[in-house]
């Protein structure tokens, strides 16, 4: 019972660690476009999240939901590498 | 240990070493646990996998600058990402005839290089943190 509060904890605190990463790099694109003057749209299903600067100029890149899904996949898979392999090559220290 | 620090100088490099020194207990706790190491190098894993994706947005607007279109990233039959000029866009189309401003290449590609170094410290200051732990 320990052992599966333990996993689902982790596997909780896996999921958050990533929805807080993504926040924080969306938050960066939105700078980037900030400071670079291009629009930025993210578009999720039949949703769509836009920035853009004023006066309108520069480029508009626009991201679509395959993207997102990816950059999570990427964000977690990264972090679950790192992990494994640490928790693999573990040793004592001596 | 309060009294110490009290007596200690308030001086940048005392207050730098004092940060330098947490930062190298907490490493030293934190790799002593199999569990927290594995966390923080999750943590870590994590952090590298955002300043790639930014690496890559910058890159792709900088790839974009260089063709006279569109520019579109295509994966089989998923559509990932485009980046259209102003002067094709419908909503802006009239705005940008009136105001057309091309991005800076010289502000992406510092953004670029200090997205880069940022990378690289993320990767190097473990390895380094290890060795001046042991």
């Amino acid at each position: 019972m320990r052992r599966t509060s333990a996993a689902g904890y982790s596997l909780l605190l896996a999921i958050v660690t990533v929805a807080i990463a993504e926040a924080a790099l969306w938050a960066l694109l939105v700078v980037f476009s900030y400071i670079l003057r291009i629009g930025l749209t993210l578009d999720l299903g039949s949703a769509s999240l836009g920035f853009q600067p004023n006066p309108p100029a520069g480029p508009i890149v626009q991201l679509f939901e395959p993207a997102a899904i990816t950059s999570v996949l990427f964000c977690a898979g990264c972090g679950a590498i790192a992990g494994a392999r640490a928790f693999r090559n573990w040793r004592p220290a001596p | 240990m309060d009294a110490l620090v009290e007596e200690l100088p308030a001086e940048a490099g005392v207050v730098l070493d004092l940060v330098v020194g947490a930062a190298v207990a907490y490493a030293t706790v934190v790799r002593a646990n199999r569990v927290l190491s594995s966390g923080a190098a999750y943590l870590h894993g994590v952090c590298v996998a955002v300043l790639l994706q930014a690496i890559a947005f910058v890159t792709l607007v900088l790839v974009s600058q260089q063709s006279q279109g569109s520019t579109i990233v295509d994966v089989g039959l998923f559509h990932f990402a485009s980046v259209v000029r102003s002067d094709f866009h419908l909503l802006h189309r009239l705005s940008a005839l009136i105001v057309r401003t091309l991005i800076d290449s010289a502000t992406a590609e510092v953004l670029l290089l200090l997205l880069v170094a940022t990378l690289i410290f993320a990767i190097v200051a473990p390895r380094r943190l290890r060795r001046s732990v042991l």
